[in-house]
């Protein structure tokens, strides 16, 4: 049903067809005001009310093969960008991470792992929350598989748009391939401001513009040509990783995402580019 | 595949609005000019105060994202604020060194006055400039070695180059050299020469006071004043040197087919 409404959209929208049929389709709720702000979902426009609840769907709908999925897809090498990502932050004793949009634990486990190894468990806790709670499902079972410490770990469903936490309670916020899927990437980025206390790291590992054009044609290639049929052959999705390819086409580029964090209060942003851009991380901080 | 590191500081986009008003209140500004100017120099503040708190923690923690974090927390922010410092020791001892070069500048501006009054010999001033720097380094004797490790490595000795020739740069102009010749670089070259050594003898010199480093320092003057000397007399007494030297030197360019200034 979900791919069919995709596909259905599509077509309506080439014929420039009234939204009201576009909604009738999805059979969505159609309870939004005419003049009401419009997103994008993957190459598609939606209404801002939708897109939460159409990347809810998406991640319900991976949610168990999303590991198989992330490694097929990146050849193994995502595990080497989240390597990376977790030495950049270098966590240190007395450590309160937020994970956002981390369900699934590679950011949060990668944390505790390096913490142990530096032995400086002292004072450190994280906090997974994720829109999702499939999502925080699987992460809850991979992490009583891996026999890792609880009284480290807090689980929490929460909108990244609007953090159940207080104030000043943190000072790491962590954000790996999530931002993309956030309605109002201001809004998010608000929040982090929010519950960071000062002195404390905004960190975010996203896909972004490659900048080489060769690479940038293998890539296109890659992500439009084989990472469908790869989603739909291992994980029976077509729509979903068909969304999330286009999605990273709409996410701002490397600059731009840099301007927003600085929008939002953030002092020191820098980024740097993995793979060529096509992931990158951005870091700031609230002095 | 291979993964592609690539780190742009993007601080360096601003334009640094030439006066920057410290004393003035932060954040009231309207100008959107001149409040960046301010915030550039808020955030420098900020790191000024977590390196020189780090600093302290040198002796214990070594030149490391350890001193940084224990730094940090003493100013009041959190340990993670180290990585405002991406390389980490490198920057730490870059600092330390930035500071106690502009120490020294301080110190060598008093010694000036004094030979206003008394003069001193250029050799002299420049022994008592080279003995301050070795004592600043006194404290953090147990751990240079660490700093000099760092700063050997390739990424970071472009700054380590830089510290070192602003250090003897600044020696030299206070010790009176004046000089626009071929001597403006000899000099430069062999007082950095003669301070690395010192460094490298001072950080396996048990001797109290470092009195062992001070003498070493001292004939390794002694020396570079010779060959100064010889090199100044054998300049002006048989101009055949030099014409020898210039005459291989066009030999050599004709060999290799370079002969094009006829």
């Amino acid at each position: 049903m979900n791919y069919k409404g995709i596909l259905c959209t599509r077509i309506l929208n080439r014929n420039c067809l009234g939204k009201k049929l576009i909604r009738r389709c999805l059979s969505q709720t159609s309870k939004s005001e005419p003049e009401e702000k419009q997103t994008h979902f993957g190459f598609q426009t939606v209404n801002e009310s939708e897109k939460e609840e159409k990347v809810h769907e998406v991640f319900r709908d991976v949610a168990n093969n999303y590991d198989i999925m992330n490694d097929t897809m990146s050849f193994g090498i995502h595990r080497i960008w989240k390597d990376i990502f977790m030495h950049r932050l270098g966590p240190t004793k007395n450590t309160k991470l937020l994970d956002v949009a981390g369900g699934t634990g590679d950011i949060a486990f990668r944390f505790l792992r390096y913490i142990q190894n530096l032995k400086c468990e002292e004072g450190c806790h994280v906090v997974i929350s994720d829109i999702n709670n499939n999502m925080l499902e699987v992460g809850k079972e991979r992490s009583k598989n891996l026999k890792l410490d609880p009284k480290l770990i807090t689980w929490q469903e929460a909108d990244a748009e609007k953090l159940p936490f207080e104030d000043n309670s943190f000072n790491a916020y962590t954000i790996a391939f999530g931002l993309r899927n956030v309605t109002h990437i201001d809004k998010a980025l608000k929040e982090a401001f929010r519950v960071l206390q000062p002195g404390g790291r905004f960190m975010c590992l996203e896909f972004s513009q490659v900048n080489n054009s060769v690479m940038q044609w293998l890539y296109d290639q890659y992500s439009f040509q084989v990472i469908p049929v790869m989603g739909h052959v291992i994980a029976g999705q077509w729509s979903s990783y068909q969304y999330l390819v286009e999605s990273i086409r709409k996410f701002p580029d490397q600059e731009k995402l840099l301007e927003m964090i600085e929008t939002a209060g953030f002092r020191e942003v820098t980024y740097e580019n993995l793979t060529m851009g096509i992931v990158a991380i951005h870091s700031g901080f609230k002095l | 595949m291979s993964i592609i590191f690539r780190f742009k500081p993007v601080i360096a986009r601003y334009t640094r609005s030439s006066a920057i008003n410290v004393y003035k209140v932060r954040y009231s500004s309207t100008e959107s000019n001149q409040s960046q100017g301010e915030n550039e120099q808020y955030e420098s503040d900020i790191k000024y105060k977590i390196l020189s708190e780090s600093l302290k923690f040198v002796p214990e923690k070594g030149w490391s994202k350890e001193a940084i974090s224990a730094g940090a927390e003493v100013v009041g922010y959190p340990g993670i604020t180290h990585g405002l410092f991406p390389r980490a020791g490198a920057d730490l001892v870059n600092f330390f060194q930035t500071e106690s070069n502009k120490k020294l500048v301080e110190q060598m501006k008093v010694y000036q006055k004094e030979s206003e009054l008394v003069p001193v010999p250029p050799v002299e001033f420049v022994e008592k400039a080279i003995q301050q720097k070795l004592l600043m380094i006194v404290p953090y004797k147990r751990r240079w070695p660490q700093a000099i490790a760092i700063m050997s490595l390739p990424p970071n000795v472009p700054t380590a180059l830089a510290s070192l020739l602003t250090l003897v740069d600044d020696i030299c102009y206070y010790a009176g050299d004046r000089a626009v010749d071929f001597n403006w670089y000899a000099r430069r070259i062999g007082i950095a020469g003669v301070y690395k050594a010192s460094e490298l003898y001072l950080i396996q010199d048990s001797s109290p006071g470092q009195l062992k480093t001070f003498e070493f320092l001292h004939r390794r003057l002694l020396e570079a004043v010779q060959i100064h000397d010889l090199i100044c007399k054998k300049d002006s007494s048989s101009p055949g040197t030099k014409d020898s030297i210039v005459s291989a030197f066009v030999t050599a360019r004709n060999i290799l087919g370079l002969n094009w200034n006829r």
